[in-house]
């Protein structure tokens, strides 16, 4: 059979994205339980949303401390002991504690969930501190802090998040030495008492969830005694940002990391959705403007991204790359340039088609599966959004225009008040 | 090694799989006429199709003088073929996403995709096994690319050349010496047109290439687009594979290096079993005794302990050919390499000595079990481990292998390590810290 080649098979456009319904559940206590139910491996993904991020203390390290510490010891059970009843039932224990929340997560079989909940509520409730324990955290995690250290992207990112947030803002301080030196385990306690033990939790189970999986979560967090809810800190941000790149020289330097952005809007604002599309076409896939010009045209790194976070109190857009040292100037200049772009010239109709479709695609894999959506709803409950938010990115995606884009653009991308990071040599 | 950044993690771990009778996971098979054999896995529940096109060639197959060219050859791959001067673009429009790994076996191409797009994908996949479009200049950006790769993950970052300096060590036959990314920049950098394309035409061939289809398709329609896009592509003259065995080590190695960097690191490398052999699940299992989770044996004793280590970690390689088991530990302020090398000897040593109790086997053997659950929520993970099963020899172990790992007994963890842990078969590789 001789085929023609060169014509493409047909293809079309995905319009629709099936966005199933999230079951909310109250616990006797009042606590909310979503429920994503799907998929068709007998397991369960339960996440607890604590607010208890960087974002709801002063105290540097203490968040992602307080998350390291609560499997290291509670009211009935070591270290060791805890370790091994998540180990032998191949369950997961899974704390990411971020700029806002401190999320917990238990990854475990449906079979073994009667063994392996108990010890997850146990480590969420009545973690100890062991003074012991503590010391030798601290000890590892000064001595990874040591290794990133010597990791160009690693410092880059610290001082980009400090020029963009402000020294003495959560989001924004730095990491030292000394931080490690000076706190104590008492402080975490403390914190851990004010924003783990007043129990003002968002629960959300996803996989296959039966009756009596929830029966058992009701039973471990339905009765917990809500305090008073913790409040984040309210610290205004910086504002005052210099166009000048701020260089961190390291001779050593085979490549240089560049961490460049700016502050933006979160996902409350209504703006946020165009704003991701916009930060999709100049650096958010394979084929965006930047991949393009930094590395298929020039070669001049192996991967640069751009890409629009969203946060509690502030959004922004960030650029990263590593990218040859002799070239790091140039690398610069061209971003800039594509920003540039992004502000004086409509994106063509091709072009604008192309992420249309790339991002529904993306959509169309974000809601397949329980757990990647129940990544999507965490991603909106923590706003006090709903999924509505993600058919309004999809009607957003099919129908935004060139020119709303150039007018965000020229709203969001103010050119003087970019921070520009340089680790390495410039 | 991939082509993107973003890429998704595929380890070795993913490919633990075990046999469930009500769970099984069915596939169909069949092979084209010019050899490109075919598996079909239909999942209804996903939207999404998985194509995975696996072609039997990686770094084991390189020239000693041309290392890093498996990969360099993979970025390649993503410059336009004959008929298709865009790869990326088309695939995109379709809604679709992909990326690519090249390792020491394999070299592995995927897409997921909009099933209702699904013959794009053939699309695509079959113009790039029929004919690249390759010139001098997308050579040339590609190679800096690479050259850039090589400097983000192995120069630009603290021990990142370790895998340059552990497996010649180790290895002192078998290519397994480089790694993927190669020996050094200049190999990469001195690659030319002519030997990019006998690369291809060598390895790039139906018959040298496994495809798997997963999602919601049906067998028949996957049979006729296979038969319309690749069944005229033709068959070529793909060089049998003859690598050198590796000897038996009867010596133990080390290589010290001073380096400016915070922490003293070990490397250890023991020599361990083919892929194929029935001792593959009892030393993987060992390094999950060793290390997997935080009340394994390294971690509980040596780290939270006698805080030897800041951090230790074991694992095997995985490879096709004899690969290595692998331990690596930062030292704790104030521990010497000596004090560090017999405690790990210590570990060690009690597996050799004294039985592995039930209680802990059937620790690490639930983790096997769980995991496989958990790695086949994805529809491309199951493509990808069907692909590479039916490589090894047959895409059924997908539901075979963990029953392998339950069946391992104390005694056979005991038997496989005395061999492997002999003190003669260790490779030993230290970064002094000098600031």
């Amino acid at each position: 059979m001789l085929i023609n080649r060169t014509i493409q098979p047909e293809t079309k456009s995905v319009q629709f994205i099936n966005i199933p319904p999230v079951k909310k559940i109250t616990l006797d206590n009042g606590l909310p339980l979503y429920i994503l139910n799907g998929g068709s491996q007998d397991l369960i993904k339960l996440d607890v949303m604590i607010p208890a991020g960087a974002n709801y203390t002063n105290k540097k390290l203490a968040a992602p401390l307080t998350g390291l510490m609560l499997n290291e010891g509670t009211s009935s059970k070591t270290a060791h002991e805890i370790a091994e009843a998540f180990d032998f039932y191949g369950a997961y224990f899974q704390p990411s504690i971020e700029k806002d929340n401190s999320n917990v997560g238990l990854v475990s079989l449906n079979k073994h969930l009667a063994n392996t909940l108990p010890v997850f509520a146990e480590v969420l409730l009545q973690s100890t501190f062991p003074e012991k324990e503590f010391s030798n955290l601290i000890k590892r995690r000064k001595q990874k802090f040591l290794v990133d250290s010597e990791k160009t992207s690693f410092v880059a990112k610290e001082l980009f998040f400090e020029h963009l947030f402000g020294a003495n803002h959560p989001y924004g301080m730095a990491t030292t030495e000394n931080l490690y030196n000076e706190i104590q385990a008492e402080e975490l306690h403390s914190f851990y008492k004010s924003n783990y033990q007043t129990a003002n939790f968002k629960l959300i189970a996803s996989g296959l969830i039966n009756e009596s999986s929830i029966q058992l979560i009701n039973q471990y967090f339905g009765k917990l005694k809500m305090l008073e809810k913790p409040q984040p800190l309210n610290v205004g941000l910086s504002e005052k940002w210099s166009s000048k790149p701020i260089i961190i020289k390291k001779e050593d330097a085979v490549q240089s990391s560049i961490r460049m952005g700016i502050i933006t809007i979160n996902k409350q604002h209504h703006d946020y959705i165009g704003l991701k599309i916009l930060t999709t076409i100049l650096g958010g896939y394979f084929g965006s403007r930047l991949m393009k010009n930094i590395r298929v045209e020039k070669g001049f790194s192996y991967g640069i991204q751009a890409m629009q976070i969203s946060l509690a109190n502030a959004g922004y857009m960030a650029i990263a790359a590593d990218v040859m040292v002799e070239h790091t100037k140039e690398a610069v200049d061209e971003i800039f340039k594509e920003i540039s772009k992004l502000k004086t010239e409509e994106v063509s109709q091709n072009e604008l088609n192309l992420v249309r479709n790339y991002m529904m695609g993306e959509m169309l894999q974000m809601f397949d599966g329980p757990l990647s959506i129940s990544e999507a709803f965490k991603g909106v409950v923590e706003y006090n959004l709903d999924f509505s938010y993600y058919k309004k990115m999809k009607e957003s995606i099919l129908n935004i225009t060139a020119v709303e884009l150039q007018n965000l653009a020229n709203k969001y991308f103010n050119l003087d008040s970019f921070v520009t990071v340089v680790a390495g040599k410039y | 090694m991939n082509k993107n950044t973003t890429a998704h993690l595929y380890t070795n771990q993913l490919l633990i799989k075990q046999a469930r009778k009500n769970n099984m996971i069915k596939y169909d098979k069949f092979t084209l006429d010019n050899g490109l054999r075919v598996i079909v896995h239909k999942d209804e529940t996903t939207p999404i199709v998985a194509f995975n096109l696996l072609y039997d060639v990686g770094a084991r197959d390189e020239n000693p003088e041309k290392t890093g060219f498996a990969h360099l050859f993979e970025h390649l791959m993503f410059e336009g073929s004959k008929n298709i001067p865009s790869y990326d673009a088309p695939l995109q429009q379709a809604g679709g996403e992909n990326n690519a790994f090249t390792n020491n076996n394999i070299t592995n191409y995927y897409i997921t995709i909009p099933k209702e797009n699904l013959e794009l994908a053939f699309w695509l996949e079959s113009d790039r096994m029929l004919e690249l479009a390759l010139t001098q200049e997308k050579l040339d950006i590609q190679k800096k690319v690479v050259v850039e790769e090589f400097k983000q993950r192995y120069l630009n970052q603290p021990y990142g050349d370790w895998n340059l300096l552990l497996r010649p060590l180790a290895y002192e036959k078998h290519p397994y010496q480089w790694p993927t990314i190669g020996k050094e920049t200049a190999h990469i950098e001195t690659t030319t047109l002519d030997e990019v394309k006998d690369f291809f035409y060598k390895f790039y061939a139906p018959n040298n290439a496994i495809l798997v289809v997963a999602g919601n398709v049906a067998f028949e329609e996957i049979k006729k687009l296979s038969e319309k896009w690749f069944g005229n592509i033709p068959r070529r003259n793909t060089p049998k594979r003859n690598l050198p065995l590796e000897p038996k080590q009867e010596k133990a190695k080390l290589l010290e290096v001073d380096r400016p960097i915070p922490v003293d690191t070990i490397y250890q490398a023991y020599h361990m079993c083919d892929r194929l052999s029935p001792n593959y699940y009892a030393t993987d299992l060992i390094s999950d005794i060793l290390s997997n989770g935080k009340s394994s044996r390294l971690n509980q004793y040596l780290v939270m302990e006698k805080k030897i280590f800041s951090q230790i970690d074991a694992y095997i390689t995985g490879d096709h050919d004899p690969g290595l088991f692998i331990i690596t530990g930062n030292l704790s302020k104030g521990v010497s390499f000596e004090l560090a090398q017999k405690e790990i000897r210590n570990e060690l040593d009690q597996f050799i000595t004294d039985s592995v109790d039930i209680q802990e086997l059937t620790k690490v053997q639930n983790k096997v079990e769980a995991n496989l659950i958990y790695s086949e929520i994805s529809i491309l993970t199951k493509a990808m481990d069907l692909a590479h099963f039916e490589l090894l020899d047959d895409a059924n172990r997908i539901n075979s292998e963990t029953e392998n790992y339950l069946k391992v007994t104390p005694e056979q963890l005991k038997n496989v390590a005395s061999e492997l842990f002999r003190v003669e078969n260790c490779s030993t590789l230290l970064y002094h810290s000098k600031q």
